[in-house]
Formats: C-alpha cells, structure tokens, sequence
C-alpha cells in the first residue's frame, strides 16, 4: 500500500480545491480594479492595499493583535512549562485529575469565557483593557501550550539531566543548559499555535477590547457589517502574509517543520 | 513522600509541586472566576429576584428551545458532513509518505492560518447572490442557489472552518495503525475493501471519535460564522447570547444561556468519557 | 596511553546499614559495603534487585530513607548531588544531544568555574586518554555506540572524580565490543587508581572486571567477596546458580558427621557425598549443586578415589562451544551437564549420542544449600 489508489487521488484534489477556494478568492479579490466586491476579479490594481494601509483603521488592529499573540503566548510559555515539568517529573496525587483541569479550557466555547470575562472585569476590574484580552487569551491558549510541551518533556530523556546534576549543575543551570533547549522545539511549536489562536480569536476580543484595543478579526468584523467591499480581502490578505512570513521566518531559525508536522 | 533524615516532611512533598502553583493560580483567578462569575449573574445572587427567573424562561419559551434545538442540529450535521469528508483526506494523509505528506498536511493546515472572520468572508464572496459559486453554476447553464443567510451555507461553511480538526484527529489515530494488519488481512485473502472494512476502519475508530466529539464542542460554540453569513431567523446559542449581552444588554438571561450551553458541552464531553470507557471494556 | 596519567584523588566508600523504603516496599536494606581506594566493586543481581537503587543512593539522585554513605570518613548525604563530586556514566550514556562532544565533556568543568584554557587543555588531554581526539566537534548523534559510551566516560572522568559510578555502561554494545571494551575499562580504572561501583547483570562482566562482588537479590547483599571465592564457595543457592552454571540435585540430609555429609537423592538417587553442607540439621531438605566443570564425564571405572560421587546414565547431548564441550547426560539424579576443555589432555572417550555413560565428581565439589 505504498501509493494512493486513483481514487483517492481524485477525492484529495477535490476536497484540496475546497479547503482553499476561498482563502484563493479572497486573495486574488483584494487585486482587482473593481470598486465591488466581484469574482472573477476585474483587472488587476493596488489600490485595496492602499486604501487599508493608509491610515489607521485596519493598522493599528493589526499592531495590536500581534501584541497581543506574543504576549498572551508568552503567559501561556511561563505558566505551562514548570507545570508541564512538575508533572512529569514527580508524582502529582490525583495527576490525571490535575492534568484534566488544566487542559479543561480547551472544551470550553470561547463566548462563555468571554460573558465571564466581561463580568469579571465589571465587578472586579482589571486595570486595563490589555490586561484583560491578555488574560482572556492565555487562558485560552495555555491548555495548547501545555499539551505541548507535556508531549515533549516526557519524551525526554530523564537522565540527560540527571547527568547534568551529577556533573555539578543546580537546578536552574540543569533547567537553562539542557532541558530548555532541547524542548524548544515543542515549545516553539506549541508557541506558534498559541499565537495563532490568539489572533484569531474572536469572542473575548469582541467584548473585552476598547477603541484602543481593539484587534484585528475584531476591525474586520466591524467593518463587514455596514461594508462589503475589496478592502476586507486586501486586510485579509496582508495578514495571511504576515502569519505566514513568521512562520517562514521561526522555520528559519528554529526548524520547527519536523515538530509541527510529527 | 516520607523522609526520615530529613525530619521536614511536609516541606519535601510540597516543594517539587511547587511549579503547578503559577498554573492554578491563573486559571483558578481567570477560568474559574468568569465561570463562577457567569453562575451567579444567572441566579441573579446579590439582588432580590427570584434565583431561577432565567431558566425557567429559557425553557418555556419555544424560540428559545429553537434556538438551542438549532445549535445542537447543526453540529450534528456539521460533525457528519465532517466526518464523511475528512476520513478519506485523513487516510490519505496516513498512508502518504515524504513531500506527498507534507503537503497534504500543510493543505489541511493551511486554512488555520487564516482568520475565522476571513473565512467566512471569503464564505461569503463564495456563496452570496452573485458570488463565485452562482458564477460556476451559471456558466453550467444552471439556476442560481441561494445560499447566503441559509442553514447550508452555514453549514458549509462550519465545515470548512472544523474540518482540519477533523482530519488532524482521524490521521493521528490512522498513523499510529500498523499497515502491516492491513497487509496481513490482504494475504490472507481478503480484498482491498475488506480489508479496510474489518481491520482498518475499526481500529481508526478511537481517532474518529475524538475528532467527532471536538467538531461538536467546538460546533456548539461557534458564532462568528453564523454572525456572518446568517440572518436573523438563522439563530444559533452563542450568537444568542452575544445578542442578549451586547444588543439587549440583558446580563443575567445572557449568562443563563451561557450556563445552558456549558451544561450542554459538559453533557456531551461526558457522553464521550462513557463511550471511551466502553471502548475499553470491549 | 601516551601521558602522563595522574592518580585519582583518594575515595574510600563506606556504606552503613542503608536503607530505601518506597511506601511499604523495600527496594534495598541492612546495605553494608566497606570499598578502599582504588578497588572496583561489581553490584551484581537480577532486575528488580536494587543494585541500581544503591547506585542512585551513592550518586545522591535517590534519598536513601536510613543509613549512612561516606567518602573519605564524611557523610555525602547532606551533600546535594551536584556537589558530591563523583563521576557516573548511566545506561543510556545521556550525552547532551545539542552539544558537540567537546563541550559534553567541558560541561563539568564549566560548572566548576574552570577557566577556559584550562578547560580546552583538559578536554584535549582526556579526549586522548579515551582514543577520541578527532571527535571533539562531532554531535553525539553522529557517534556509534561504542564511541558514545567513551565519550560518557570521558566526561565523568575529567573532573578527576573521587569515586566512579556505572549503571550498566557496557549493556547497549553488541556482545564483541563488549569484551573488548571490559578489557579497557578495567585497565584505565586500574591505572587511575579510581574507586568505582559497577552497576551489572551480566555476571561474567562482574567476573572479569571486579575485584570484589556484591551478589544482590531482593534487596539485599547475599555475598560480598571476591569473584573467585564467589565462584568457588557461594554463600547461598541464589548465588550458586546466578554465577556460573550449576548441575543441581534435590537432596535430604541423611547422616552428617565430622569428615562430611551424606545426602539422600531422591527415592533411587543413591548417596551423595559432600564435605560440609552450610548448616543443614540430619532430615533437613536442600539443594546439591555442583559446577559442570567438576564434573567428569566418564566410562565405567575411575581411578582416581577422591571422585567418590558418581552416577551412571545416558548421554543426550553434546553441544561444542569452540573452546570446550558440553555434554549433556541423562541420570536418575536429573539431567547433568559437564564441561570439558576441548582438545586438553583428559582421557579421550566415545562421544556418540545415547551410549551409556557416567559422571563423577568429588565430595568437596558438592555445595549444600538450603532449599530458596
């Protein structure tokens, strides 16, 4: 069964032309000349890009969801790898249990955790609109992270750090020179689907940004519902770039390829 | 973990836990707290109405059982349509060896890099009066379908959005198939489709379950699709309470239904630990 | 070896009544071991034993629940294991995987505050020692096991440790390089002068590398002596039968008096003749082994009188090994399996399968033991 029987083949193309049709169209919407939105595009022009790049309206959204992809990831990185290492490392009692609670979020329908969220902060505050995506987005994504680096530290070879210790190396040595650089490439991993997420997310963003907070799926949302135009898919189309340059970019200096894909 | 040279006992046990403090600390503040949060505004603790006003209204109005009936409906279809297209992907993906594989996978990816709200705009260019699908249909010679502010076009469009989760749960069940038990079964004397029938399917039937039972959840959830591409008479539970939060302003009904659909996952998610423990038995 | 090669610093082990409870399970107690510079101590059993356990203990990666461990007359287990200042290769070898070979090895001596220059020299010096000077830059994954296991070596010998550890370092290598590498591992220890506890299951690694053998089962210490009084006088049955082959007989005690013992075989076994039988009273049931290789495969009449245990029977097999022959013969006493050097000059005899033929042996041969 070494190939894929004609058959299959057929069905993959299929369901390939699916899986992308519409990311292609909205790709090859934002260059037309049209001032509608119009499959086939007519004529080929710049000036949907133009237009979301002059001015604030969709930059700054940008600016913000990456702010806050790596800061929530960056939450996420801190609080889910001395979890992930504790737990494998000694015998938590109830483990299984623990470990079900911290990966709970992941069930959880992101809009009750926003409603949640927007009460909190009514009650309680919070400080910042930031402070509160921030939150709302790490704990979205930790469970991801977690998960992650769960895989990769027990595939570990514990007495690669035993040797380190017997060697003369102190924990937190132990912990910098061997154990954080061979799990990078999980965490970085576990790091980029975070960062996704985070940029995606909708729900929290919806309810908990401000004027000046307000991130971009969030700016794209508001403007599709009183607009319908070109100027969506240009937005649209600058952010796959930029999702996919840093993915390029972390490929480059990282490897992650292998992680990602095993 | 007793310790006789070292007389401080307790000190020991806890000490190497230390780590999951940060962990539960934060989710204990921002997980729990907004559920408990939730909870409360929907009993309406700390006024004087009555605790359960908002339920008993949930559940004796019949566009509010719609509503519910609705959501549970289209992810059920959601998760079929979803399963029935991404096992044959997922199988491809299993078996494909070398750049073949990378790129089947990077495909199935490839729609997670994008937005939610872009998909479905893009959605939306597909399937609106005179978007692309129309276009097709109508150099065919065909009649025009409307698909925009209907269930299908939701639904097509859900599918589209889950179906990675789908094929990425099914494929991690196929990899870690042994081809070997399928080639065994074919030397045996049994045909291509026999073979896939009694040995394959059943043993991928644990990774089809997981994907069935996370396209559902996260089906039940969604509401940014149905924002986009629905109407008003298309009304799903997430996309309720949203309204009831932000347009209505109606804290504790919108917490309700919130308490609703987490009762509705948690049911769910328990359906499915019983079926895997099933499994296991079996 | 081309340098100059210094002694270790001296590292006289003392174990005390150590003990290890996991809950109500005891992986290892009543533990005693008094080993001086320079000797190298076999930790020999079966899985489960608690060999690695002790090992562990020593290294400080397990906290032993009572006793004592001391080096040079201190106490280490106040000593956390990063400051013990031992060396240990583990089974897997545990290099660094993202780093090269220098600087698996320079790790110790990084911790140490070394100074680079001196860092580099002694790296250089001990890649030498070990025949790896041009392996310095490669990464682990490009090393063969053999080559990895001296790298691992290398690297717990250049902090110049007072006391050497191994858990099973030789177990991944294929059964040539294995030897070989025994031979050379014993040599460097030797000419270092480093005290070092190795961990095996393998008795014939203990055998050839040790000067004395802790025999471990269940926890426990069955015998601590050097390999040939373990061979030759094994404390109990476990040791008598996990060192070396043994032929053995279900016996009861018939009659014992000052000169020897006289054992009751079975219904038609017949007498057998021992000279002590480890404390057995008259009536009491046992085991009686005897090395194969004491046993002397024979036609009818012997001449030689001190061969005063014999028992005739069919031969059912002979298995040639090369440098000497295993015969298999089948007795009323149960099958017996004798060794013979191949080509030496005992009395040549008829090798065909199923001739009749006898197996003798001598009264001090018998071991006696209680029945475990």
């Amino acid at each position: 069964m070494q190939t894929l029987s004609l058959w299959l083949r057929i069905y993959v193309g299929l369901l390939t032309v699916f899986f992308l049709a519409p990311i292609l169209i909205v790709v090859s919407v934002a260059f037309t000349s049209a001032g509608f939105v119009a499959f086939p595009p007519t004529g080929f022009s710049l000036r949907w890009f133009v237009k979301v790049l002059n001015g604030s309206q969709f930059l700054l959204p940008l600016w913000n969801s990456i702010q806050l992809g790596i800061a929530s990831t960056l939450v996420s990185m801190l609080l889910a790898v001395p979890a992930a290492i504790t737990l494998v490392r000694h015998r938590v009692p109830f483990g299984d249990v623990v470990i079900a609670f911290l990966l709970s979020p992941l069930s959880l329908p992101t809009i009750i955790l926003a409603v949640g969220l927007l009460f909190f902060v009514a009650k309680v505050g919070l400080g910042s609109s930031f402070a509160g995506l921030v939150a709302g987005h790490a704990v979205i994504t930790v469970p991801y992270v977690l998960r992650t680096v769960l895989g990769v530290y027990s595939g570990l070879n514990r007495e690669v750090e035993e040797a380190a210790q017997v060697l003369g190396a102190g924990g937190f040595d132990t912990f910098r020179l061997v154990t954080l650089p061979l799990i990078l490439p999980g965490l970085l991993a576990g790091g980029i689907f975070s960062f996704l997420l985070s940029f995606d997310e909708v729900a929290v963003a919806l309810l908990l940004s401000n004027i000046d907070t307000t991130t971009l799926p969030v700016a794209i949302l508001s403007y599709l519902v009183f607009n319908y135009d070109p100027a969506v898919a240009a937005i649209s189309t600058i952010q796959m770039a930029v999702v996919i340059g840093l993915l390029f970019l972390l490929e480059r200096i990282f490897g992650v390829q292998r992680v990602v894909f095993s | 973990m007793r310790n006789e040279i070292d007389g401080r006992v307790a000190w020991i046990t806890i000490r190497p836990l230390i780590g999951l403090f940060p962990i539960f600390l934060f989710l204990g503040i921002f997980f729990i707290g907004p559920l408990v949060f939730n909870l409360s505004q929907s009993l309406h603790i700390g006024t004087e109405a009555p605790a359960f006003t908002q339920y008993i209204r949930i559940l004796s109005d019949e566009f509010y059982l719609s509503v519910i009936r609705n959501t549970l409906l289209l992810a059920a279809v959601v998760t079929v349509t979803c399963a029935l297209l991404g096992y044959p992907f997922a199988y491809a993906i299993a078996r494909a060896r070398g750049s073949l594989k990378s790129w089947l996978i990077f495909i199935m990816l490839a729609p997670l890099l994008v937005n939610v709200v872009i998909r479905s705009f893009g959605w939306m260019v597909l399937l609106s009066g005179n978007g692309v699908v129309n276009w097709v249909l109508e150099g065919l010679g065909l009649p025009p379908i409307a698909l925009m502010y209907t269930w299908t076009g939701i639904a097509i469009a859900t599918v589209h959005v889950f179906l990675p989760f789908m094929v990425l749960a099914i494929a991690s069940g196929l990899e870690t198939l042994d081809p070997r038990l399928e080639e065994a079964a074919l030397v045996l004397g049994a045909s291509r489709f026999s073979a896939f029938r009694l040995v394959t399917f059943p043993l991928s039937l644990e990774g089809l379950q997981t994907g069935s039972i996370l396209v559902f959840t996260l089906t039940v959830g969604a509401f940014v699709t149905v924002m986009i591409l629905g109407s008003s008479s298309t009304m799903v539970l997430p996309l309720l309470i949203y309204q009831q939060l932000t347009v209505v302003s109606d804290w504790p009904f919108a917490a309700a239904l919130g308490v609703v659909l987490v009762l509705l996952i948690t049911f769910i998610l328990w359906l499915q630990a019983r079926l895997s423990r099933a499994n296991w038995r079996r | 070896m081309s340098i100059m090669i210094e002694k270790a610093p001296r590292g006289y082990l003392k174990v005390h009544d150590l003990r290890k409870d996991y809950g109500a399970y005891a992986a290892i107690r009543n533990i005693d071991l008094d080993i001086p510079s320079g000797e190298l101590v076999a930790l020999l059993g079966p899985s489960g034993c608690g060999k690695t356990t002790l090992l562990r203990c020593i290294a400080g990666l397990v906290k032993p629940s009572s006793g004592k461990i001391l080096i040079d007359a201190n106490s280490i287990l106040q000593i956390p294991v990063n400051r013990r200042g031992l060396g240990m290769v583990f089974q897997s070898y545990a290099l660094f995987p993202h780093m090269t070979v220098a600087q698996n090895i320079a790790f110790g001596l990084r911790m140490r505050k070394l100074p680079k220059l001196q860092t580099t020299r002694q790296v250089a010096e001990i890649l030498n020692l070990v025949q790896l000077e041009d392996f310095a830059e490669r990464y682990p994954n490009q090393l063969s096991g053999g080559q990895q296991q001296r790298v691992a070596l290398a690297r717990a010998l250049v902090i110049k440790p007072k006391v050497l550890l191994l858990d099973e370092p030789l177990g991944a290598l294929d059964a040539n390089l294995r030897e070989s590498m025994q031979v050379e591992l014993r040599q460097l220890q030797q000419q270092l002068g480093l005290t070092t506890i190795l961990v095996t299951h393998d008795q014939q690694e203990a055998l050839a590398m040790a000067d004395r053998i802790a025999v471990m089962r269940a926890g426990v210490i069955e015998q601590f002596d050097t390999p040939r009084v373990i061979y030759d006088r094994p404390a109990s049955a476990f040791v008598a039968s996990f060192i070396g082959e043994m032929n053995r007989v279900r016996v009861r005690v018939a009659k014992r008096w000052v000169g020897g013992v006289h054992l009751q075989a079975g219904p038609e076994g017949g007498i057998l003749i021992a000279e002590e039988c480890n404390g057995l009273a008259e009536g009491e049931y046992g085991l009686a082994m005897v090395r194969p290789e004491k046993m002397l495969l024979c036609d009818a009449e012997i001449e030689d009188g001190t061969y005063v245990n014999k028992t005739d029977g069919i031969l059912i097999g002979v298995m040639f090994r090369g440098d000497r022959i295993l015969c298999i013969v089948d007795t009323p006493l149960g099958q017996m399996t004798t060794v013979r050097q191949s080509g030496t000059n005992s009395p040549d005899i008829d090798l065909t399968i199923g001739r009749k033929v006898s197996v003798a042996w001598r009264a001090k041969d018998t071991h006696v033991f209680h029945d475990a």
